[in-house]
């Protein structure tokens, strides 16, 4: 198994390796750099020649690309193109803000999502099912920045009773301002329940329709008891893959709904970044986005083979 | 209670009796008089129109923010939020005021010799730093030496090198400072009041003024996190001179929303006093809105088109003029800008006192269009148009003038740019759009009108117009120095390569809450100055 889990793990580590290779080359192809961006319209030759002297832009791709990546493996993101500050001193209050998001959309979202999977599919075609069907087939078809500007304008707006967005000040302890996080965690619920519900309640009818279930339900045990002891831990694999499926669309979720409620995140800094031709702040943020998803996955890889005996022996 | 009534009282009465743009009118008028006086005395005078202001409270204003290009360095801020904080935190020797005029500001007097070659500049007397240091002639030489140094990239450095070397810069007495420049240049002033030229301490650097900025303008910096908000609070010392106003607010907390409609929501939420720069539609949206106010300022920025005189076929006269001819200037202000915008005739800068208002409005007449065409060898002409919604009512004039073209029999097809990377492509093409903010004729002419200009869209090489611009920079005498800059000016609106059809007003939308802001027809917000702003409680 430690074998397994080691071969995955140099996957992982091989996977960021390529994704900041294709980040660096993708920025590379977008039109401008960072001197461009910073001087915008104002930019004459001269300041723009500055400009890339200094940040060093006028070195060849490949010599640009070495030294990050000498710099990023011994743990210095570099410094943010347009103002020279550490990246990571500029990213780590963002880190903490989206980390919080995260967080507290899951721990509402798998009780929820959890709770109304299963119930859809014990009474799969019945009014409830139905309304939840509709309710979230509605939800997913909507793009979030949709669904996060009504939210925003229904509670921020209409009836006023939150900030529409969530201008949270970095000299404040976050605790203090937690009302700041409230739409964008609604937004991110509103749209990651709906997925998760959708996927729980189809791998438990798969696991309801499975033999041995019908064999239990011949022998006269009662639902319940067949949902507890027979159904749930069989769908407890898949479902973990579920949720890190979830925590992967997290990460990018989150950089759109940051944006509609400019929540000072990852999402906003990688935005304002790419806009900016900051590479370095760039990388440093698809890399840690590509290592939590390559991790939530990871994880849930090695749950699925502690609580399933079967995989564990395939080894 | 009983002052809250009070204040409440005589404004409302007021909303009946004026009408808005007869507040704005006296306000200007009053703001003028202080601008002029600097004297806190006048200040009450200029505002007894409004109910009497009131001090205190925390002002939040949301603006264009940078991300993490904001900075707090006058030398390096390029965004809308990096203006506001350092109109706030710093003083240039002139500032621009009300009506975009050149006001002394830290220079008590700035006085040419005979052929403007050499300014003496007596400063402000009593003027001390945030951090309670003295300002003096030293740090008007550092600052201007910083900015010198093309090490420091100080944005300043394009417009104060063809100006002034270093080695022109002598100090008189602490109190007097003597600049030597390279040629005569009556206009100095002009170039001093650019928003970047600010003063700071002596020794300061380039991350000492990013980190911790210590200046002598109307707020202190308290603390601020780039990209997205920035808390100052009012200067002890600090009452009303030059272009500012008293500071009636304790604090200022500018926020950086860089969506309109975002910023528009903070408003509505009531997490903002002034969300700057809302645009046309959504001033209509705040108009309508009872708790709102709009303000909307006639200003001197625009989008134009630019044609190259060095390409054909607008290398001929005639098919420039005809360009001009085609355009249906008045529909374009109505359809695009609900008609919140001033007509414009092919100039730049009417807020100048330099500008030459003397010439008759060009008309639009396709008919006269056509015929122009046809003489040049040019009926039918049939062209493509990069465009793009970089700027303001780009794409939009853009498609109306695609329009409109075809009634002089010209056949317009449009190509669309997106909006980053529409500056990266434009001024490769014979003709194109452009958007410049509100500058003075002579800034204009510098950056756009002079052979080797760093914006010379269209090409245009004249000696006999770069003569008259520096004889005009040579002339002391303000009445013969204005004759030569119309005379220049003239020669632009006959064989120019713009059309400048007119400039969008800029709408700033506020809570009714707020008073006392004024529009600036430089940039939104009153040229993001708030020292004339109080808040009724």
């Amino acid at each position: 198994m430690l074998r397994r889990i080691l071969a995955r793990l140099a996957v992982a580590c091989a996977t960021l390796f390529a994704v900041s290779a294709l980040v660096f080359l993708g920025t590379e192809a977008l039109p401008g750099d960072a001197a461009t961006a910073t001087l915008g319209r104002e930019a004459t030759p001269e300041l723009l020649a500055q400009y890339r002297a200094q940040l060093g832009l006028n070195k060849p791709l490949l010599e640009r690309y070495q030294s990050w990546l000498r710099g990023f493996l011994r743990g210095d993101l570099g410094k943010s193109a347009p103002n020279g500050e550490p990246v990571w001193k500029l990213i780590s209050d963002k880190a903490r803000n989206t980390a919080a998001l995260a967080i507290a959309t899951l721990i509402l979202l798998l009780p929820l999502a959890l709770a109304l999977g299963i119930l859809s599919a014990l009474w799969r075609d019945r009014m409830f099912d139905h309304t939840i069907a509709i309710t979230t087939l509605v939800l997913i078809s909507s793009p979030e920045f949709v669904v996060g500007t009504l939210i925003a304008i229904a509670l921020g707006v209409w009836l006023n009773i939150l900030p529409p967005l969530s201008l949270i000040d970095a000299n404040q302890p976050l605790t203090s301002q937690l009302q700041a996080l409230v739409l964008p965690v609604l937004t991110l619920l509103a749209i990651s329940v709906a997925q998760m519900t959708r996927m729980v309640r189809a791998i438990l009818l798969d696991v309801l329709r499975s033999d041995f279930v019908q064999v239990a339900t011949l022998k006269g045990a009662s639902k319940w008891r067949i949902l507890a002891h027979h159904a749930l831990p069989n769908a407890a694999g898949p479902v973990l893959q579920v949720i890190a499926f979830t925590v992967g669309w997290l990460v990018g979720g989150i950089v759109i709904v940051e944006n509609v409620f400019q929540f000072p995140g990852l999402g906003v800094a990688v935005t304002n970044a790419v806009l900016g031709g900051d590479l370095p702040t760039v990388e440093a943020v698809t890399m840690l986005m590509t290592a939590v998803y390559l991790g939530a996955t990871l994880v849930a890889d090695i749950g699925a083979i502690l609580i399933d005996p079967r995989l564990r022996r395939r080894t | 209670m009983s002052d809250r009534s009070s204040n409440k009282e005589p404004q409302s009465s007021f909303d009946h009796v004026l009408t808005r743009s007869d507040l704005v009118r006296r306000a200007l008028a009053g703001g003028t008089a202080l601008s002029l006086g600097g004297l806190a005395g006048l200040a009450d005078e200029a505002w007894a129109a409004t109910p009497k202001p009131t001090r205190g409270g925390q002002l939040r204003v949301g603006a264009v923010g940078g991300g993490s290009k904001e900075s707090l360095d006058p030398n390096v801020g390029f965004n809308e939020s990096d203006v506001m904080r350092h109109r706030a935190l710093f003083e240039g020797l002139v500032e621009f005021g009300k009506k975009g005029r050149i006001v002394n500001q830290l220079a008590r007097e700035i006085a040419p010799n005979g052929d403007a070659s050499v300014w003496t500049i007596r400063l402000r007397p009593g003027v001390v730093f945030h951090d309670g240091k003295p300002f003096t002639a030293d740090d008007v030489i550092y600052s201007l030496k910083y900015m010198l140094d093309p090490t420091n990239k100080s944005a300043s450095l394009t417009l104060l090198q063809p100006v002034l070397d270093p080695s022109g810069i002598e100090r008189v007495d602490s109190g007097t400072v003597r600049l030597r420049l390279k040629q005569s240049n009556s206009l100095l002033p002009q170039v001093l009041a650019e928003r970047t030229m600010k003063m700071f301490p002596s020794g300061a650097t380039g991350r000492a003024l990013d980190s911790n900025p210590v200046g002598t303008g109307p707020f202190k910096f308290q603390s601020w996190t780039r990209g997205e908000r920035s808390l100052f609070v009012r200067n002890g010392n600090w009452s009303a001179r030059g272009a500012f106003g008293p500071a009636y607010v304790n604090e200022l907390l500018v926020l950086s929303i860089t969506e309109a409609t975002s910023r528009f929501n903070a408003l509505l939420g009531g997490q903002l006093d002034i969300a700057a720069d809302v645009g046309a539609s959504l001033g209509r949206v705040a108009q309508r809105n009872s708790r709102l106010r709009v303000l909307s300022t006639p200003s001197a920025s625009f989008t134009a088109f630019y044609m190259a005189l060095n390409a054909a076929p607008f290398n001929d006269v005639r098919v420039r003029q005809a360009f001009r001819l085609m355009i249906d200037r008045p529909q374009i202000i109505k359809s695009v800008l609900a008609g919140r915008g001033k007509l414009g005739n092919d100039l730049s800068s009417w807020f100048d006192p330099n500008y030459a208002s003397d010439l008759p409005q060009r008309p639009h007449d396709p008919e006269k269009a056509k015929a122009l065409l046809k003489r040049a060898g040019r009926a039918g002409l049939h062209l493509s148009l990069a465009t793009s919604d970089a700027a303001q009512a780009m794409l939009e004039s853009a498609t109306l003038f695609k329009e409109q073209a075809k009634t002089a029999g010209v056949r317009i097809d449009l190509q669309k740019v997106a909006s980053d990377q529409y500056y990266n492509v434009y001024p490769r093409t014979p003709w194109g759009q452009t958007n410049w903010g509100g500058r003075p004729f002579a800034s204009m002419v510098s950056y756009a009108f002079l052979e080797g200009a760093s914006f010379n869209e269209t090409h245009w090489v004249r000696p006999k117009f770069t003569k008259l611009f520096l004889t005009a920079l040579r002339t002391s005498n303000a009445a013969k120095r204005k004759a030569l800059l119309v005379d220049a000016q003239h020669l632009l609106w006959d064989d120019g390569g713009y059309i400048i059809w007119g400039f969008p007003n800029t709408i700033d939308a506020m809570t009714k809450k707020v008073k006392g802001l004024v529009g600036s027809p430089l940039r939104p917000c009153n040229f993001y100055d708030v020292s004339s702003v109080y808040l009724l409680k």
